[in-house]
């Protein structure tokens, strides 16, 4: 396993990855709860006996002590697929000073997320968001290694345009998934905004996983820059003059992502280049 | 502006450095790559336009400093217009005004002093290859310009005293002029005229300065001043009613002159005078009668008020009259004084011992002891009754007319023209023939003079003659008076080089009735003074201006002494030789009273004055000076700044100095240059409370106290609780969290406060608490939490023992089960946390609500997690659902701080019931 060593597979044994809203129809059987009654050991409720009901649903304790028919429910349990989508584009290629890039922790992410997912006996594909080749959700222990090869393969292209690739990226998931993004959602932000909403529609479910370079965050440089973009353009700028305002736009980029997936239900970690990843992937789980 | 070191300007193209770094910088501009540049253009446009001017402004300010600094290390220096030799040493000519109009007061002092200290000023700074000539002037230079060094220049304006003569800048001025001239080429000129700067300095104009060469003068500000010009005669001053004419002056505003007339060391009279604004008045002062009638002779001073310029305010006069010629009577008769007869008229016309009143005073003397008369003592000799005279007096009258003297000749009642042909021999008319009652009344005059003014007053047609001889006026001689008959009365005419008057009748009243008549007076007036010779009662002034040389000379009818005593107004005594009738005192060089004494005890006394014609007293300031005109005080700097220039480094170094500050100002980062905006405001931000609430909005935000070293026990746990609330409650929730102090004005922005501790924190002072009680006041929830999760510690001692001191009105009571908390949000059954030691949540009810909630089983502790997102503590004894429960008290809380008892309202007690009775 390339992107996922043993160690980092102890350490997620802790996590769990369930969707927050129950399936309503189900899926292939599996852990999670589905809105859908069926068989499962989680009781869900005692229901009046009704014509048609099977008798060894019948629960005879009741009857014993109120001397009506009453039926035990259980919940049905659910599989989910979840969908990876690691953001492509060519601003993912950077990385900072002596460290490494943020595609690559974007890789390990995915790989965790992806362990998760399959270790709980749930399906995980993996769709980037910009150019390369999809792997459609599956399940089985055999999966993790082909999502490991497939991101060993995936690279950042020259994509500029995140928000395009979203958009794009959103018309292949499935429409019934747990959508995992992981991005640094550098760019525009209202059509990254927009985009993200179009991801979340329907019934899929999305989670946003943001990667970062502290140097993005940050802007550490100092005096007289010649600036250019990983998605293209060139600056000219004195770095001590543009820091500050810089940090201030950067915030206020970070508070609108924050507020507006917070308002739409959608969870949002940061994860950075310069941290273990795990934290945000916990908190992003929770 | 001119350079000191010239060459230094070669270095004024390096002021273009910083356009050229600048240029040159920008091109070395590092190179980077960053992950994209949205937000980067963004700022950058933003900030474009301000960070280009602050660019240009800054560039400027670098060039603006370099350039600066250039020009000031080449010594700039500003120079005056005259002084454009631009050499080595300095060659400068002190003129020491010397004149009397120096001596005036100018605030305390004379204005000689402050020149003479202004042109010491100079001297004591010149450097050592200098030369100066000092010279002190008055009318003319006192000695020769000649040229010396400092010190010798300073010893000389050190002796010099103010004289009191006038003045006369412009022949210094030429001698300066002069001296300049000959000075060595590319030397400094410089020309110093330590004057008062008043119009009168310059009589003619003044010569123009030498090229090259400044010419500075003093100026004082314009003083009033009054002085008196002149003292003279009067017009009509004669002997016997001797007057003065005193003329003052006012320079400046009208005065009032107050004059007091001295003769001698006795005031004899005093007036004032109101002297007009720029002009002069006049008054005439009357003299006291002089002390001897023979020799009247008048000598004093006239004295006002002293003023600014002392000495002019008193003016010496030594004035003299003639005395009036005495007349001699020779009486032929002895019957002569008898009543009604000629010598009885002229006794009551002469007065006796009484005043005269024809003007002059008369000795008696029989015709026959003639001799015995000292006849050159008088003036006139009257025969009032004519007849055969004794022998050789006839000769005697004639030779004494013939030198001078005047002869007046009135016949006897019993001559006849026999007795008088003796005179008729050489008077201006012979008697005739004796007409007796023959002539009609009345007279006539023949010519109109001064003699003969205001006679038609009198009644002349009753004038009548018993007795009379007919004149026969000699050729030459004048008829004045005529019977109506038109035969000359009065005949007058000279002899020699004196006169003779003959009257045709005699004067007794048997000779006719003029002796009776007003007309009498007049008439003797008349003929006196048409044998009295010219100018005989004219006024002499013996004076002379201050320096002038006094002559005393003898006539030759005069006895001359061999030596004169001269004492000068000082007191001193001089003697002087007599020669050639002459003794002259060389000069008078102070006013004031100078008597010659000649050994016979004879004086003469001249009044030396200064000389007033020159315009010394007035003190207004010329017009338009050839000169510089400063204040004594700044002749110093004013003499240096035209000599040398003035330095312009100072300027330079300070643009400099400016401009680097602009350019610091400017190269500090953003933040910094706005600290001050910031301050300010900062400091309305403290003048208006409420500010932090209106950037809050209406959103939550978890504020805690930061108060002791245990205040936050669980630093994630808050944004835990409060994202929990956002997402489970409509409420609207900042994100973070808000940590302050009880100093922090923002603490009354938020109504929801959580303090924890788990030791005891420092004391409140008395500050904080009145703090907390306005936070109390003002509708503030206070959640202290105890965090140990055991026994009561400090902590909760402490608590118990401030909260009184807070709101010492009530207590810490433990909250009753159905107590509005228990169902703020979620329908609870009572208190929880992490542990369940006390079990109890602890309340100070105040104002109709739970002001203060005290819970000590670590509530907040049951939301920490660890980095995994794992709880950081396990909860005793109920495990994950007492956690549930424990949250969910945090979340009830943090909604009673913000909707208080509003879930006790009984409104909602159905829906309330509802759900209880329905709940999952």
């Amino acid at each position: 396993m390339r992107w996922l060593d043993s160690a980092d597979q102890a350490r997620l044994r802790a996590l769990s990855l369930s969707p927050r809203r129950p399936a309503a129809a189900p899926g292939a059987p599996g852990r999670h709860r589905s809105l859908a009654r069926g068989y499962s050991r989680d009781f869900a409720q005692h229901r009046p006996y009704a014509s048609g009901d099977e008798a060894r649903a019948i629960d005879w304790k009741a009857y014993a002590r109120l001397d009506r028919f009453y039926v035990r429910e259980y919940r049905a349990e659910d599989r989910f697929p979840l969908a990876v989508l690691v953001d492509t584009t060519a601003s993912m290629a950077f990385s900072g000073e002596g460290r490494g890039a943020k595609f690559d922790l974007a890789r390990r992410l995915a790989a965790a997320l992806s362990w998760v997912a399959l270790e709980q006996g749930d399906e995980a594909g993996l769709f980037p968001a910009g150019p390369g080749a999809a792997l459609p959700p599956r399940a089985g222990s055999a999966r993790l290694p082909e999502i490991d090869a497939a991101l060993t393969a995936l690279a950042p292209s020259r994509e500029p345009d995140l928000a395009a690739a979203l958009e794009s990226a959103a018309a292949a998931l499935p429409p019934r998934a747990v959508a995992v993004l992981i991005s640094d959602l550098m760019g525009d932000t209202a059509r990254i905004l927009k985009a993200l909403r179009r991801l979340s529609a329907g019934r899929r479910e999305l989670l946003v996983l943001r990667v970062l370079d502290p140097e993005e965050r940050d802007f550490p440089y100092e005096g007289s820059l010649r600036v250019r973009g990983l998605e293209g353009g060139e600056i000219l700028i004195d770095a001590a003059e543009a820091a500050r305002p810089y940090r201030e736009a950067f915030r206020r980029q970070d508070d609108a992502y924050r507020a507006s997936l917070r308002r739409s239900g959608v969870p949002y970690a940061v994860a950075s280049t310069d941290a273990p990843w795990h934290a945000p992937l916990a908190r992003l789980l929770e | 502006m001119s350079f000191a070191f010239p060459a230094a300007l070669w270095a004024l193209p390096a002021a273009g450095l910083p356009v050229l770094v600048h240029l040159l910088s920008r091109r070395a501009a590092r190179a980077r790559t960053f992950s994209d540049l949205t937000l980067l253009a963004a700022v950058e446009a933003r900030s474009r336009p301000r960070s280009r001017l602050r660019e240009a402004l800054l560039l400027a300010a670098r060039c603006l400093l370099l350039a600066a600094l250039v020009l000031a290390a080449a010594g700039p220096t500003a120079r005056g217009s005259s002084a454009a030799a631009a050499g080595e040493g300095l060659d400068l000519v002190l003129l020491l005004d010397a004149s009397y109009s120096m001596r005036a007061l100018d605030a305390g002092a004379a204005r000689f002093e402050r020149a003479r200290a202004a042109g010491l000023s100079i001297l004591k700074r010149l450097s050592a290859g200098d030369r100066v000539a000092a010279g002190v002037f008055d009318e003319s230079l006192r000695d020769p310009l000649a040229w010396t060094d400092a010190e010798g220049a300073g010893r000389a304006l050190a002796r010099a005293t103010a004289g009191l003569r006038g003045t006369d800048a412009a022949a210094a001025l030429a001698a300066a002029r002069g001296l300049l001239e000959r000075s060595a080429r590319g030397r400094r000129r410089a020309v110093v005229v330590l004057g008062d700067g008043a119009a009168h300095m310059l009589p003619a104009p003044a010569p123009a300065p030498a090229e090259g060469t400044a010419v500075l003068g003093l100026r004082f500000p314009p003083l009033a001043n009054a002085w008196l010009m002149e003292v003279r005669p009067a017009s009509g001053s004669s002997a016997r009613e001797p007057r003065l004419e005193v003329r003052a002056c006012a320079a400046g505003p009208a005065a009032a002159a107050a004059l007091d007339l001295w003769v001698g060391e006795r005031r004899a009279a005093s007036t004032t005078l109101a002297v007009p604004a720029g002009g002069e008045a006049r008054a005439v002062l009357a003299l006291p009668p002089s002390a001897d009638p023979r020799r009247p002779a008048w000598a004093g001073r006239v004295c006002t008020r002293a003023d600014a310029l002392p000495d002019d305010d008193q003016v010496f006069y030594a004035v003299r009259h003639r005395a009036a010629p005495r007349v001699l009577v020779l009486r032929c008769d002895a019957s002569f004084e008898r009543a009604g007869r000629s010598g009885w008229f002229l006794r009551g016309l002469f007065g006796g011992a009484e005043r005269s009143l024809a003007g002059r005073d008369a000795d008696f003397l029989e015709a026959s002891r003639w001799s015995e008369a000292d006849l050159v003592r008088y003036g006139t000799i009257l025969l009032p009754d004519a007849e055969r005279l004794p022998p050789g007096l006839a000769r005697a009258l004639e030779g004494f007319a013939a030198r001078g003297g005047g002869v007046w000749v009135v016949p006897g009642p019993r001559a006849t023209p026999e007795d008088l042909a003796e005179l008729s021999a050489w008077l201006p008319a012979r008697f005739g023939v004796l007409e007796e009652s023959a002539s009609p009344r009345g007279l006539k005059i023949l010519r109109s003079g001064p003699e003969t003014s205001g006679w038609d007053e009198f009644e002349l047609s009753r004038v009548a003659f018993a007795r009379r001889f007919r004149l026969e006026p000699a050729p030459g001689a004048a008829a004045w008076l005529a019977d109506s008959g038109g035969a000359a009365m009065l005949v007058a005419g000279s002899v020699g080089r004196g006169r003779a008057a003959v009257w045709a009748a005699p004067l007794g009243v048997d000779g006719g009735n003029l002796g009776l008549k007003p007309l009498f007076v007049p008439w003797a007036k008349a003929c006196l003074s048409l044998t009295l010779p010219p100018d005989e009662s004219e006024a002499s002034s013996r004076s002379a201006r201050v320096g002038a040389s006094l002559v005393r000379t003898w006539r030759a009818d005069e006895p001359a002494p061999d030596r004169v005593s001269v004492r000068g107004p000082d007191g001193r005594r001089t003697s002087l030789p007599v020669r050639g009738r002459r003794a002259q005192l060389p000069s008078a060089d102070r006013p004031g009273l100078y008597e010659f004494e000649e050994p016979g005890g004879q004086r003469s006394v001249f009044a030396v004055n200064l000389d007033s014609s020159r315009g010394e007293s007035d003190l207004a300031a010329a017009p338009a000076p050839p000169w510089i005109s400063v204040e004594p005080d700044a002749l110093e700097e004013a003499f240096f700044v035209a000599a040398y220039g003035r330095d312009r480094r100072g300027l330079f170094l300070g643009l400099a100095a400016l401009a680097l500050a602009l350019e610091m100002l400017l190269s500090l980062p953003r933040a910094r240059s706005s600290a001050s905006v910031l301050v300010l405001l900062l400091s309305i931000h403290m003048v208006i409370p409420g500010r932090a609430l209106a950037q809050q909005g209406d959103r939550f935000v978890w504020t805690q106290l930061e108060l002791g070293r245990t205040w936050d026990p669980y630093p994630d746990a808050p944004e835990q609780a409060a994202a929990r609330l956002a997402e489970v409650t409509s409420a609207r929730v900042a994100p973070g969290r808000r940590v302050l102090t009880l100093d922090d004005q923002a603490l009354f922005a938020s109504p929801f406060l959580y303090l924890a501790g788990r030791e005891e924190p420092p004391e409140l002072t008395d500050a904080e608490l009145r703090r907390l009680r306005q936070f109390f006041s003002g509708g503030g929830l206070l959640w202290v939490e105890d965090s140990t999760g055991g026994p009561p510690g400090s902590f909760d001692r402490w608590v118990r023992r401030t909260l009184p001191r807070i709101l010492p009105e009530t207590e810490l009571r433990p909250l009753p089960s159905d107590h509005v908390l228990y169902r703020a949000f979620f329908l609870l059954r009572g208190p929880a946390g992490r542990v369940r030691v006390h079990a109890a949540v602890e309340g100070v009810a105040w104002g109709g609500r739970a002001a203060v909630l005290y819970t000590r089983d670590d509530a907040l502790g049951a939301w920490a997690k660890d980095a995994l997102g794992r709880s950081l503590k396990a909860c005793v004894p109920g495990g994950e659902p007492q956690r549930e429960q424990a949250k969910r008290l945090t979340l009830n809380l943090l909604m009673y701080s913000m909707t208080g008892s509003y879930k006790a309202d009984a409104v909602h007690q159905s829906a309330i019931l509802d759900k209880l009775r329905n709940g999952p």
